[in-house]
């Protein structure tokens, strides 16, 4: 009895158990299809363009589209507020993707003191499946955006330990701005 | 102070019979208990204090030895996770007290490490409404039995099923010394006599 309880003992201290951590997983959100091609591949910049980026199940915020042709733009008359622009899924995948450019304006509420904050902290997120694991299919960019009376062009990068991905839908998001206008005229994914 | 007596007298009555029937005492081939230790380490790290506890089976083995195995876990404690030793050592008597009521005995035997971690699942909401969930996640690991463990024990029977342990000595190995003092109580799976 001895003996075999020993044997137990010994074979328990022995054992050096464990197990990998089970994998993380993701369940995706809603899709937005593609309603119409684009005139310049991967380049959203006329209203029929970009209504599919404010007209869908995941876009949220006070936003409406202005303007006609390829003067229309994406008015946020609430940027104090999160706001989120999805675009649609790209069917196949845009290859090669490093960069997203957004020409936007962005024109303080007057009535802000002169020491408000007057960043628009703005992300691009990049859905890539095939990015690190630890992205979990998803990369992004954030920028702080300086105030512009006209319209500019800010180029959201990847960051450089990261390869040129392909990308399935491209969504953009800001979690904070101070009160004024945000308008978006022109969204393109740069190779 | 009336009620401490009456507490003293009643302890008294309880233990007396039980100490009486000591005179020949006869340690249990099987003893279940517990001990809480404090570890200090003494030869590496930054001089870390420990306190833990758990539970001993005790084991007669011939010649009066007694084999101990034992499970402590030890604090500071944190919420997702629990760290440990396991060991086993064994005890030679050096020193009986006639009655057999008290004992004095040196250990040497071995111990490892081991841990527990508990994540419950959890999900983080992305802006295009995406959920990225981390399933739940519960890992045991153990290290070998890489410690020397050497002490010296005195037992001492306190009722007929009931006896305290006082242990001091080290854990050696895995780069360190960590001292060690506990103090415990075993039941016998049947009378101390």
């Amino acid at each position: 009895m001895t003996a075999r309880f020993m044997l137990v003992c010994l074979a328990i201290a022995a054992t050096a158990c464990g197990r990998e951590s089970p994998e993380s997983f993701v369940i995706p959100g809603p899709t937005v299809p593609s309603t119409i091609p684009t005139a310049t591949p991967l380049v959203w910049d006329s209203r029929e363009e970009l209504d599919v980026w404010v007209h869908n199940a995941v876009s949220r915020g006070t936003m409406t589209l202005e303007g006609s042709g390829t003067e229309a733009f994406v008015r946020l008359d609430r940027p104090d507020v999160e706001w989120v622009l999805r675009g649609p899924d790209l069917s196949p995948p845009a290859t090669a993707i490093r960069t997203a450019r957004l020409r936007y304006r962005w024109r303080l509420d007057a009535t802000l003191s002169p020491t408000a904050a007057r960043t628009a902290w703005v992300t691009v997120h990049f859905d890539a499946p095939a990015l690190p694991e630890y992205h979990y299919g998803q990369a992004s960019a954030t920028l702080p955006l300086p105030p512009s009376d006209v319209f500019t062009d800010a180029s959201f990068t990847l960051g450089s330990y990261l390869a040129a991905v392909d990308v399935r839908y491209v969504y953009v998001s800001s979690s904070g701005a101070n009160r004024g206008v945000f308008e978006i005229d022109r969204i393109e994914l740069v190779r | 102070m009336r009620n401490g007596a009456l507490v003293l007298t009643l302890t008294m009555s309880v233990l007396a019979p039980d100490l009486a029937r000591a005179q020949e005492a006869e340690m249990p081939r099987l003893e279940l208990g517990g001990i809480a230790s404090a570890f200090a380490v003494v030869a590496a790290g930054d001089g870390l204090m420990l306190v833990g506890g758990g539970p001993t089976v005790t084991v007669g083995l011939p010649r009066r030895i007694r084999l101990d195995v034992r499970a402590e876990l030890y604090g500071p404690w944190e919420q997702s996770g629990l760290s440990g030793l396991y060991g086993a050592q064994f005890r030679f008597p050096v020193r009986t007290a006639p009655d057999g009521a008290q004992s004095l005995a040196v250990s040497a035997g071995f111990g490892g490490l081991f841990s527990y971690y508990r994540r419950r699942e959890y999900r983080t909401a992305r802006p295009d409404g995406s959920i990225v969930v981390y399933p739940d996640y519960a890992d045991l690991r153990a290290s070998g039995p890489r410690l020397a463990t050497i002490g010296v024990t005195h037992q001492r029977i306190v009722s007929r099923r009931a006896s305290a342990i006082f242990e001091a000595g080290a854990l050696v190995g895995a780069g360190a010394v960590v001292v060690r003092a506990s103090a415990g109580v075993m039941f016998g799976a049947r009378s101390y006599r």
